[in-house]
C-alpha cells in the first residue's frame, strides 16, 4: 500500500496501517482519526511531487569512528 | 502588589546586571519579587507548573554572598528565570506537560540547565507547554493551559506558551523554550517578547526531551534582544554530550548589537510569507511592511528574494518531526495511549503511519529547501516575515488541526536550521483595548545570529515596542 497516494483510504486499509506500527486501535479510534490522516494526505502528496527537483536526502552516515 | 514590586519584575537582564554587580540591588530582593508576583498572578496565567520558592531563594542568598566577596559570575548572576517543563533538572519534576511522565524526576541536568547555573541564575521554577512540544492547548492533558497576558480568553501560542507568558508577564526575566517548528517564536510573537531559535547545533539539545532530533532547537525568550543576546551567550557553543552541537566559536552576541544596518540587505521571500490571502491577517502583513519602511529608514536596502519551493517545507517539517516523535514514543503509543492528550495522541499515531518513501522524501525536500534559502541569503543579509499568520486565537473552541495542516512561517527555518527570531513588531487595532501582538521573524545565514541579533536589535530600538506591558 502506498501512503502517499491514500487520500481516498479506506477504513479497512486505515487499520492495515495501524497494526503495522503495532497499533491495535479500536474501530471508534481508527475512525476518529481517519479524517485527520486524510487531512494530511494532501501534504504527503506534496512530498511525491514528480515535478521536484532531485535531491539527496538531509541524512549522511559517517563511516570513521571518531563520529558519532 | 506593591509598585517596587512590579518595578523590579519589569527590569530587564541589561537594566538589573549592572545593579546586582554594584550591590545595588539584592539578588534576594529580586527573587523575593518574582516570587510575590507569580503568587498574585500565576493563578490566572498558569505559566508555571512547579515552582520552587525555597531552593530559588538558598540560590539567590548565594548569589548576594558571591557578589559581596567579589566573586561576580556575568551578566546572569542573580537574574531569576524559569524553564520549560521538558528541560531535564536534577532532582525536579520535569514533566513535559504529560500524563505519561507526570512524576519524572531526572537525575542529570540538561547541559543548558547546566550553563545557566554556572553563569549564576536563578531557577523559580518550571514553565507549561503543550504536551510533548507538539499540538495545541489541551484541557486533556497534565495541567491547564497558560494564557495570553494581552487577553485572558487568548492562547498564548505553544508550545513555549508558559516561557512566553512569564516573560511577558514579568514573572520572571528570562526563560528557555525549545522550537521543532516555531515553539518559541511562536509564544513570542503572540505574547510581544524576544524569541530566539539559534542555529541547529549551536545550543545543546541533551537533555531536552525530545520531539524531533534532528529539528529540535532549544533557545531563549527574553523582554529584549539585548538579553537574548545575553543569554545566548550562556548556553551557546559545543557539548561532548550532543553529538550534534557544531564546533564553530561563538562570538560574543553583545558586541554584535552595536553599529547600524546602513547598507545591509533586507531579504523579502513575497512567495507564501505575503503573497498568503485571506491565511493571513491583512493587520499582520500591514505591520510587517511597516516595519520594512523603518528598516529602510536606518539605511538597509529592501529586496525581494525567491525560494521557488517553500511551500513544500512545511510538509516536510511535519512528516520529520511525526516520524521522528512516533520513534521516540512508540511503546508507550503502543502500550498505554490513552495516557497522551487527545491532541498529540492523534499527531503521534499518524506518525506511526508514515511511510519511509514519505520520510526519505521529506529529508530530501528538506535539502531542496535549503539549497534555495542559502541562494536567498547570498543576495540578502537577512530574510524579515511576519512570524505568525495571524494574531492570538481564542482558547476556547480552538482547532488544533490548524498546526497540522495550516500556513506555518516558522517552519521553514527548522527544517533548515536556520538561525530565527522572533520581535515584537505593532500590535492589532480594533478600537476595544490594548489590541493583540504582532510578532515580525528575522532570520539569517547558519551561525550568523550576531547579523540576525544586530538587525532585530536596531528594529527594536527604532519601533520601541517593547516600552508596551501586558494589562496583568
Amino acid at each position: 500500500m502506498s501512503t502517499h497516494m491514500s487520500s481516498h483510504i479506506t477504513l479497512k486499509e486505515f487499520q492495515v496501517l495501524a497494526r503495522r506500527a503495532g497499533l491495535e486501535l479500536t474501530l471508534d479510534e481508527l475512525e476518529a482519526l481517519l479524517p485527520l490522516y486524510r487531512e494530511f494526505t494532501q501534504q504527503l502528496a506534496m512530498l511525491h511531487d514528480p515535478s521536484l527537483p532531485l535531491e539527496e536526502p538531509v541524512m549522511v552516515f559517517p563511516a570513521a569512528w571518531h563520529q558519532r | 502588589m506593591s509598585t517596587n514590586t512590579t518595578d523590579l519584575c519589569y527590569l530587564t537582564i541589561a537594566q538589573a546586571g549592572p545593579l546586582l554587580r554594584a550591590g545595588k540591588l539584592s539578588p534576594v530582593e529580586l527573587t523575593r519579587a518574582f516570587l510575590e508576583r507569580i503568587q498574585v498572578l500565576n493563578g490566572r496565567l498558569r505559566a508555571f507548573v512547579t515552582l520552587l520558592p525555597e531552593q530559588a531563594l538558598a540560590q539567590a542568598r548565594s548569589a548576594e554572598a558571591e557578589i559581596l566577596r567579589g566573586h561576580y559570575r556575568g551578566p546572569l548572576h542573580g537574574v531569576p528565570i524559569g524553564l520549560k517543563d521538558l528541560y531535564d533538572t536534577a532532582g525536579i519534576r520535569t514533566t513535559a506537560m504529560s500524563r505519561v511522565t507526570p512524576d519524572r524526576v531526572p537525575e542529570v541536568d540538561a547541559t543548558c540547565v547546566v550553563r545557566l547555573r554556572e553563569a549564576g541564575t536563578i531557577l523559580l521554577g518550571k514553565l507549561a507547554m503543550h504536551e510533548f512540544a507538539l499540538g495545541g492547548p489541551d484541557p486533556t492533558s497534565l495541567f491547564p493551559p497558560a494564557r495570553n497576558p494581552w487577553d485572558l480568553a487568548r492562547m498564548p501560542g505553544g508550545s513555549s506558551s508558559g516561557s512566553g507568558v512569564a516573560v511577558a508577564a514579568g514573572l520572571c526575566m528570562g526563560s528557555l523554550g525549545s522550537d521543532t517548528g516555531g515553539s518559541i517564536r511562536g509564544p513570542a510573537s503572540l505574547c510581544s517578547i524576544v524569541g530566539l531559535k539559534p542555529t541547529y547545533g549551536r545550543v545543546s539539545a541533551y537533555g531536552v526531551v525530545p520531539l524531533s532530533w534532528s529539528q529540535d532547537h532549544c533557545g531563549p525568550m527574553t523582554w529584549t534582544v539585548e538579553d537574548t543576546a545575553l543569554m545566548l551567550q550562556a548556553i551557546a557553543g559545543p557539548d561532548p554530550k550532543d553529538p550534534t552541537t557544531a564546533p564553530a566559536p561563538v562570538p560574543d552576541y553583545s558586541a554584535s548589537l552595536q553599529g547600524d544596518i546602513r547598507g545591509m540587505t533586507i531579504g523579502v521571500p513575497r512567495q507564501y510569507f505575503y503573497d498568503a490571502g485571506a491565511d493571513v491577517e491583512p493587520q499582520t502583513l500591514a505591520a510587517v511592511e511597516q516595519a520594512l519602511g523603518v528598516m529602510a529608514s536606518l539605511g538597509a536596502h529592501i529586496r525581494d528574494v525567491d525560494i521557488p519551493h517553500i511551500e513544500y517545507a512545511r510538509a516536510a517539517n511535519q512528516v520529520i518531526m511525526m516520524g521522528e516523535a512516533f520513534a521516540f514514543h512508540e511503546h508507550n503509543l503502543q502500550t498505554r495511549r490513552h495516557d497522551y492528550g487527545e491532541m498529540v495522541r492523534a499527531r503521534f499515531l499518524l506518525g506511526g503511519m508514515l511511510s519511509t518513501s514519505d520520510y526519505l522524501q521529506a529529508q530530501r525536500v528538506r535539502r531542496l529547501i535549503k539549497r534555495e534559502m542559502a541562494q536567498a541569503l547570498q543576495e540578502a543579509d537577512v530574510l524579515v516575515t511576519p512570524t505568525s499568520p495571524k494574531p492570538a486565537a481564542l482558547l476556547e473552541g480552538y482547532d488544533a488541526s490548524v498546526t497540522l495542516t495550516g500556513r506555518s512561517f516558522t517552519s521553514p527555518f527548522n527544517v533548515t536550521g536556520l538561525p530565527a527570531i522572533s520581535i515584537p513588531g505593532g500590535f492589532t487595532t480594533d478600537g476595544t483595548g490594548p489590541g493583540l501582538p504582532i510578532g515580525l521573524q528575522i532570520a539569517g545565514k547558519p551561525f550568523d545570529e550576531p547579523t540576525v541579533l544586530r538587525v532585530a536589535y536596531a528594529y527594536q530600538q527604532a519601533a520601541r515596542w517593547f516600552e508596551r506591558r501586558p494589562p496583568v
